[in-house]
C-alpha cells in the first residue's frame, strides 16, 4: 500500500506471470462472448431491448424500490435500507448478533466487497468465508477479487496449488484443477453445513413479486441461501427490474457477456423465507438495500446511464489497459471501464479522478457493453469535470492545451506554427519526453498538409493556362 | 432505519425530470418463437448435453427400468426420494424391489435433522422437474413440501424426471404464462442446466464445485 495508480500500473506491467494469466484469460473470455454472440442482427436487438430496460429502471427507480419494499415484506422478507457501507455493514452485524452467530457463509457478492464486509465482521470476531471458488482462493492469499466475474483470474494453476498447499496444508498433482476444486468442495461444504448465516449478492430484484434473482455456475449461492437459517442479501440499489418477463431478456445478455454462456447453471428466484410446511430453506431472509452514492448518480442527468451496468466484466475484458495491467492495479473494488466510471462517482473526483487516466479512449468498452452504456463517453464526461475542478491551478496539462485550442483557433499562427515544426524538425529525436524511454519520437514532415495543397493547386492552375 | 430510507427516497427524487410511467416492453419475436414439436425434444436433449449433463429419453413406458439400469450400473446405494408423488412412488417402488440392498430416505423432517444423513449418506436423489427449456438446455424445478430445494442440490448426483410434454421452446414462454400465480411466486423457483460447474481456476472447466456432479435427465 501506500503506492499510487502510475505506480502500480508500472508493477504490474513489470510483472510478466500476471501479464500472461490476464492475455490467456481476457482472450478466452473474448472469444467465448464472441461465439455466443455470433449473430450480430440478433445482438444489437436484445442490446437495444436490455438498453431499455435499465434505462425505465433508473428513470423509475424511487417507485420500483419501494414496490420492492412492500412486496418483499408480504412475503416475509424484512428489508433495510443503508445510505452508505457503514450502514449496511452494522445492519449485517446486528442481525448477526441477533443470532450470536460466529459463522458467516458468503456466496459471491460485490457489493459486499464494495462495502469491506469481511474485514468489518472480523473485527467483531465474526468469522466470514467466501464460498465461491475463486472468491476463496483469493480470500486464502488474503487478497481482493481482481475481476467482477472471475476473481482470481490473476493466478493460475500452479499459483494456486502452492497456495493451497503453503494455505490448507494439502499437495494436490500438478496441474490437476480438478483435485484443487475438490479440496474448496470438501473444505466448503463443512461450513455450509456449520453456518448460521448465509450472504448473497443479488443479480436482480423483481419489483412486482418481490424475488430476488441469483445468477450463478457452482451451487455454492444456492447452498449459501438455502442451508444457514438466516439469508442477508445485499444489493445495490439500481439492480431492481420491473417484473419477471424482462428477466430472460437481461438474463441472457448478462450470461453471454459475461462468460459466453447462453444460460448459467443455476438461476435461482427466492421469494421468501421457508414456509410452515417447508422443510428446508431459511427461516429468515434480509434484505438490504444499498445507496452509497447511487441515489447521487441519478441526480446527474449526463452520468446516470452509470447505474445501468448489469455488472458483467464485457467491458474489461475487452479493454486494452485492463489486458496489460490487470485488476490490482486500479485498487477499486470495480476494475476496468466500468471502476473507473463507478469508483471516481462514488468516492469522490479528488480522491480517485486519477483513474480516469487509464484510458485511451479506444471505444471497446462501449461497443461490448451489452445494455449499451456509453463508457466512453462518460469517462470524456468526468476527465472533464475533473479537469474544470483543478485547472484554477495552472497544471502543465491545462497550459499546454491552451497554447494547442489558441493556435488551432488562429489560422495565421497555425500557418506559422506548423512551419516552425517544420524547419526544427530535426530536433525532434532530442527532445526529453517520457515517450523515448522505448519509442522514437516521430518527425515532423518537411512540408505541412496546406503547403503541400497549395504548391499542387499552383501546379495546376500554371498548368491549365 | 426508517430515516436512512427517507433519506435515500428524497436524494433519489431529486432531479426527477422526465415522466414516471413505464417504458412498455416487448419481447422481441425470437424469445416467443415456438420450435415445431419435432424439434424441440432434439434441441433440448442436445443443449443439455452440451451443458454436460446426461440425458435418457424412455418411451413412455421403460422409465422406471432406466433407472434401474443406472441404479445399477454405478452402485448408488443411499436414495433420496420424495413420499407421496405418483411417479416418484412408482419409481421406488420399481428400485425396491430390484435390489435388496438399497436403502432410501425421505425428506420428511426438516432440514436440521437430516443435514447430516444429507450431507454424508445420499448417493443420488431423484426429482420431478415441472418444465423445460428447449432453447437452453434447462429444467424448471419448484420446490416444495414434497421435494424441498436441498434435494436437488446436496446430493452427488441427482436425477430428475421430466414429461416430453412440459419442454417448451423459451425462458420467455414460461415467464408470460407462469406455472404459478403471478401474484404469489413460490419461495424457491429454480432454473438447473446441467451439473454444478465452475471455471474459476485458470479457465478450466470442472464438474461438481458445490452442487451436484453429474445431472441425469430422464424424459418420459
Amino acid at each position: 500500500m501506500g503506492i499510487n495508480f502510475s505506480q502500480r500500473i508500472e508493477q504490474a506491467l513489470a510483472d510478466s506471470q500476471l501479464r500472461t494469466n490476464f492475455r490467456g484469460a481476457m482472450n478466452f473470455l473474448r472469444n467465448k462472448r464472441q461465439l455466443a454472440f455470433s449473430d450480430e442482427q440478433e445482438w444489437q436487438v436484445l442490446r437495444k431491448q436490455g438498453a431499455a430496460i435499465r434505462q425505465d429502471v433508473i428513470q423509475r427507480l424511487p417507485e420500483l424500490l419501494i414496490q420492492l419494499e412492500q412486496q418483499c415484506l408480504q412475503n416475509g422478507i424484512q428489508v433495510h435500507w443503508a445510505q452508505d457501507g457503514d450502514q449496511a455493514n452494522e445492519i449485517i452485524l446486528k442481525i448477526a448478533q441477533n443470532q450470536q452467530s460466529k459463522r458467516v457463509i458468503k456466496g459471491k457478492s460485490m457489493a459486499s466487497e464494495e462495502i469491506e464486509l469481511n474485514d468489518f465482521l472480523a473485527k467483531h470476531d465474526i468469522e466470514c468465508i467466501e464460498s465461491d471458488m475463486g472468491e476463496y482462493i483469493v480470500q486464502l492469499d488474503h487478497e481482493k477479487p481482481s475481476h467482477i466475474i472471475m476473481p482470481a483470474i490473476h493466478k493460475n494453476t500452479a499459483q494456486i496449488t502452492a497456495l493451497f498447499e503453503k494455505k490448507l496444508g494439502i499437495k494436490t498433482p500438478e496441474g490437476d484443477v480438478d483435485a484443487l476444486i475438490g479440496v474448496g468442495r470438501r473444505i466448503l461444504r463443512e461450513k455450509f453445513e456449520q453456518a448460521d448465516i448465509g450472504i448473497s449478492g443479488v443479480n436482480f430484484a423483481i419489483a412486482d413479486t418481490g424475488t430476488l434473482c441469483l445468477v450463478e455456475n457452482e451451487g455454492n449461492g444456492r447452498l449459501s441461501t438455502t442451508a444457514p437459517p438466516v439469508h442477508i442479501a445485499l444489493m445495490g440499489l439500481e439492480k431492481v427490474i420491473p417484473n419477471i418477463r424482462v428477466l430472460p431478456t437481461l438474463q441472457r445478455l448478462l450470461t453471454r457477456s459475461a462468460t459466453g454462456q447462453h444460460i448459467t447453471t443455476y438461476l435461482n428466484l427466492i421469494s421468501g423465507p421457508r414456509k410452515k410446511d417447508e422443510r428446508d430453506g431459511p427461516k429468515e431472509v434480509h434484505l438490504v438495500l444499498l445507496d452509497n452514492g447511487r441515489a447521487n448518480i441519478r441526480q446527474d442527468e449526463k452520468l446516470q446511464n452509470t447505474l445501468a451496468c448489469i455488472r458483467c466484466g464485457a467491458c474489461m475484458n475487452h479493454c486494452p489497459v485492463y489486458t496489460r495491467i490487470g485488476g490490482h492495479a486500479y485498487g477499486s473494488t470495480y476494475p476496468g471501464p466500468i471502476g473507473q466510471v463507478v469508483t471516481p462517482q462514488l468516492k469522490g473526483l479528488a480522491e480517485e479522478g486519477e483513474l480516469l487516466d487509464a484510458c485511451s479512449l479506444n471505444g471497446a468498452c462501449g461497443e461490448a457493453c451489452p445494455v449499451e452504456i456509453d463508457l466512453p463517453e462518460l469517462i470524456r464526461t468526468l476527465r472533464h469535470r475533473r479537469q474544470e475542478s483543478i485547472s484554477k491551478t495552472w497544471s502543465k496539462e491545462a497550459l499546454i492545451w491552451l497554447i494547442w485550442a489558441k493556435i488551432h483557433q488562429h489560422p495565421k499562427l497555425y500557418q506559422q506554427a506548423t512551419q516552425l515544426a517544420a524547419t526544427l524538425r530535426g530536433l525532434t529525436p532530442y527532445i526529453p519526453s517520457p515517450w523515448r524511454k522505448s519509442r522514437n519520437m516521430p518527425k515532423p514532415a518537411k512540408m505541412s498538409l496546406h503547403q503541400q495543397v497549395k504548391d499542387r493547386s499552383n501546379i495546376k492552375n500554371r498548368a491549365g493556362n | 432505519m426508517n430515516n436512512a430510507r427517507t433519506r435515500i427516497l428524497s436524494r433519489l427524487r431529486q432531479g426527477q425530470h422526465k415522466p414516471k410511467t413505464a417504458i412498455p416492453f416487448k419481447a422481441r419475436r425470437l424469445e416467443t418463437e415456438h420450435f415445431e414439436s419435432g424439434v424441440i425434444k432434439a434441441l433440448f436433449i442436445d443443449q443439455l448435453r452440451e451443458s454436460h449433463a446426461e440425458v435418457y429419453e424412455s418411451d413412455g413406458e421403460n422409465w422406471s427400468e432406466i433407472i434401474t439400469q443406472i441404479a445399477n450400473e454405478n452402485s448408488f446405494k443411499t436414495w433420496l426420494v420424495a413420499k407421496n408423488l405418483p411417479l416418484i412412488e412408482q419409481t421406488y417402488k420399481t428400485l425396491k424391489s430390484s435390489q435388496n440392498n438399497l436403502s432410501f430416505i425421505h425428506y420428511d423432517k426438516d432440514y436440521e435433522t437430516l443435514k447430516d444423513c444429507l450431507f454424508k449418506q445420499v448417493d443420488a436423489s431423484i426429482t420431478l422437474a415441472k418444465a423445460a427449456i428447449a432453447e437452453t438446455g434447462t429444467l424448471l424445478l419448484i420446490p416444495d413440501k414434497h421435494e424441498p430445494r436441498m434435494m436437488s442440490l446436496i446430493p452427488p448426483v441427482h436425477i430428475v424426471l421430466l414429461k416430453q410434454s412440459d419442454i417448451v421452446s423459451s425462458f420467455q414462454q414460461i415467464v408470460d404464462q407462469p406455472l404459478w400465480e403471478s401474484t404469489a411466486m413460490p419461495t424457491n423457483i429454480v432454473f438447473i442446466s446441467g451439473p454444478s460447474k465452475t471455471a474459476d481456476i485458470q479457465q478450466t472447466l470442472a464438474y461438481g464445485a458445490h452442487g451436484p456432479k453429474r445431472l441425469i435427465v430422464i424424459i418420459i
